[in-house]
């Protein structure tokens, strides 16, 4: 395209083509924005979506042994003990550290103040306000899977 | 030195248009004007109407006082178009209500952003009726021959205040349930009919659900309509009568 021969663009020319792109540019954001709302966003969470996740094979997880599994984005630790199989939210009532597992004490210890809970989340002593959330533990066919809260 | 910024100008200009097109773009915007005021004159015979609209003189008098109403109805639309937006995810149910509310402001996206505006526009509205009122009162543009005109805003401030009552109680959380319940109790005072009044406002003795789907299809349903149609009988009436000179 040969650009040389162009006709220069006129004060008013301009300003129509200001006011035409501005027009443009803000009818553009108003109905991105509009779109972006409306376009249904991914459902975290919820209680009718109660889905299972595995926590390996019942082979692994020995009577006094516990491991973390992460369910919807939440961090629960699946605990085996003479009494079967339990579940429970990691995160500390207090102020949100990560609870570790003390198989000598068969307890859940907060290492940040020193909180502990028991296999169903109680409070045993410590800081923590509330008991940690108790969630359902399922086996079929030698699997255990963390099925929603309890 | 001279020569090189000489150059620049036309340069940047060719460099963008090469890539971009622009003024074609635009152009086909442009383009709209000459389609209404050609094509579709000729066969709807919309350009008198039109420059009649959009070219009607105003009065020179006229300062940032007399904008109230306008803003009023510019921040009515908003209402409208934040309100549609709102009920795509609203739930009026007293199990769904305050989830689906925390899910439009914690997990849609700009779903804070709608709700905002929404609750915003809403507190600017009364203002802005407010002062609108105000003006018209100490102008003393109410008087004849604009009596009716008065009247009809009268109706709109009540049904503005309508809309806010109602709209109130949409969250469904311990503010909006406690404000249903005492500003029906307020309808309950009303000599004779007052307890019949309460449960017609409550659709039972006490604030529950169906309280709530009982105002939400007054906020969506039956508040916009009749507004809408009074905002017409509003502004016929301005434009047959123009604005009212000061005293």
């Amino acid at each position: 395209m040969d650009l040389k021969d162009e006709k220069k663009i006129s004060r008013r020319t301009f300003l129509d083509y200001a006011l035409g792109g501005s027009i443009v540019v803000s009818a553009l954001a108003v109905l991105g924005s509009i779109f972006t709302y409306v376009y249904p966003p991914r459902k975290e969470g919820g209680a009718e979506k109660a889905e299972k996740v595995e926590a390996g094979p019942v082979g692994d997880l020995p009577v006094g042994k516990a491991k973390p599994v992460v369910y919807q984005g939440k961090n629960v630790m699946v605990m085996h003990i003479q009494a079967g199989f339990f579940a429970v939210d990691m995160k500390c009532t207090h102020l949100g550290c990560m609870v570790e597992w003390e198989t000598d004490s068969q307890t859940l210890k907060c290492p940040c103040h020193a909180a502990f809970f028991d296999y169903q989340g109680k409070v045993i002593s410590g800081p923590a306000p509330k008991p940690l959330p108790q969630y359902k533990v399922e086996v079929a066919k030698d699997v255990i899977y963390v099925a929603g809260l309890a | 030195m001279d020569q090189k910024e000489k150059n620049l100008g036309p340069k940047i200009r060719r460099w963008t248009e090469e890539r971009l097109n622009l003024r074609q773009m635009v152009g086909v915007l442009l383009d709209i004007f000459p389609v209404i005021y050609g094509e579709l004159d000729q066969r709807l015979d919309v350009k008198e109407g039109l420059q009649k609209l959009l070219k009607k003189p105003v009065p020179k008098r006229l300062n940032f006082l007399y904008c109230f109403g306008g803003m009023t109805f510019l921040l009515f639309v908003i209402q409208v178009v934040t309100g549609i937006l709102l009920a795509i995810y609203y739930k009026p149910s007293a199990a769904d209500a305050y989830t689906s509310v925390k899910f439009i402001t914690n997990t849609v996206p700009l779903g804070w952003l709608i709700r905002q505006i929404h609750a915003w526009g809403a507190n600017l509205m009364i203002i802005t009726v407010l002062i609108h009122m105000g003006r018209v009162y100490f102008h003393g543009a109410f008087k004849n021959p604009r009596e009716l005109n008065w009247m009809v805003g009268v109706v709109l401030l009540a049904l503005t205040m309508g809309f806010g009552f109602t709209g109130y109680l949409l969250p469904w959380d311990q503010k909006s349930f406690w404000g249903t319940t005492i500003g029906t109790e307020v309808a309950g005072g009303v000599p004779l009919i007052g307890s019949y009044l309460l449960v017609l406002l409550r659709g039972s003795q006490n604030v529950t659900g169906d309280t709530l789907t009982r105002f939400y299809s007054v906020h969506v349903l039956i508040l916009p309509w009749i507004t809408a149609m009074f905002l017409a009988v509003h502004f016929a009436m301005i434009k047959r009568q123009g604005v009212a000179k000061p005293l």
